[in-house]
């Protein structure tokens, strides 16, 4: 299967509609907001995976927005890894979803390698730490395949806190980028 | 030798008189030698668009011009991301200072595949 992912456009407003995922919210938010948040409001960016194959249909969207954690409110005695400034800078994986007729098709694997990809290139830009996602309860094991890790106390709408540091991300690309040589190399 | 795909297309006679002229002043002799530079330009324009460069050009006098192309910003990824905050409890912000402030662990085996493209 041939497959792109770009950025959501106006014009792909038909074609969400018939996107499922098998989550109300998440079905919801690419029919309804995702056009409106990347345009006008300005809330996140949303990214779409789409086949050459498999004409007018998004098999998975990804939505990302700059984010913060408040240190602030962190307890002194446990912050002393952590850099001095208010608010900590992080990339929030605001939506995250795969239509359910291409589930286990590699669609997530695919949209998770440009997140993450598209993540490191904002931290060069702009700073920012941490990826923070907001897991759904039947994704948490997903997304620890990945490395992120759970943050426990509290449950929002369902979704539970995770978070994966840039510079793990760094470290896999960099691994990665040897596997690939020692491959070309052998 | 994989066998060679026809490509025909109806061109207007404005943009037929600009391809004479580009194939006159690049010195290329065939349409589909023209079309397989034309292919080449495209694609590497495309590649660089997608990783997030911006394509200029610069005039000797050093003024830059960007290229800007409905069809390359759609694949062009944003990387000026809007701001968008995220409600914490107290408890949360704990427990993520306890874990961010720990050594990470090396990255997962999905990881590395992810950020190597596999």
């Amino acid at each position: 299967m041939a497959i792109t992912v770009r950025k959501l456009d106006i014009a792909d407003a038909e074609m969400v509609q018939s996107f499922d995922c098998g989550e109300p919210n998440l079905n919801e938010y690419i029919k309804r907001y995702a056009v409106k948040n990347q345009g006008p409001h300005m809330f996140g960016v949303t990214y779409v995976v789409l086949s050459s194959e498999v004409a007018n249909r998004i098999l998975g969207y990804c939505t990302l927005a700059n984010t913060s954690i408040c240190r602030d409110q962190m307890p002194d005695e446990i912050l002393k890894g952590l850099p001095k400034y208010a608010d900590l800078p992080a990339i929030l994986i605001g939506r995250f979803a795969v239509d359910k007729a291409f589930a286990g098709r590699g669609v997530g694997h695919i949209l998770m390698s440009y997140a993450l990809n598209i993540c490191l290139e904002v931290s060069k830009l702009s700073a920012a730490r941490y990826v923070l996602t907001l897991a759904y309860e039947g994704a948490v094991i997903w997304y620890k395949r990945y490395g992120f890790q759970e943050i426990p106390g509290g449950v929002d709408l369902g979704r539970r806190k995770m978070f994966l540091d840039l510079a793990v991300v760094r470290r896999a690309q960099e691994i990665g980028s040897q596997d690939l040589f020692s491959q070309k190399a052998s | 030798m994989k066998a060679a795909k026809k490509f025909q297309a109806d061109i207007p006679s404005r943009d037929e008189k600009v391809l004479n002229l580009l194939m006159e002043e690049l010195d290329v002799r065939s349409n589909a030698d023209f079309l397989a530079k034309a292919i080449a330009l495209f694609r590497w324009a495309v590649e660089e668009r997608k990783k997030g460069c911006k394509i200029f050009t610069m005039s000797p006098q050093g003024q830059q011009r960007e290229l800007v192309m409905p069809e390359l910003e759609r694949i062009a990824p944003e990387l000026n991301l809007p701001f968008r905050s995220v409600g914490w409890h107290v408890e949360e912000l704990n427990n993520f200072a306890e874990l961010a402030t720990k050594d990470q662990p090396e990255p997962t085996e999905h990881l590395i595949r992810a950020m190597a493209g596999k």
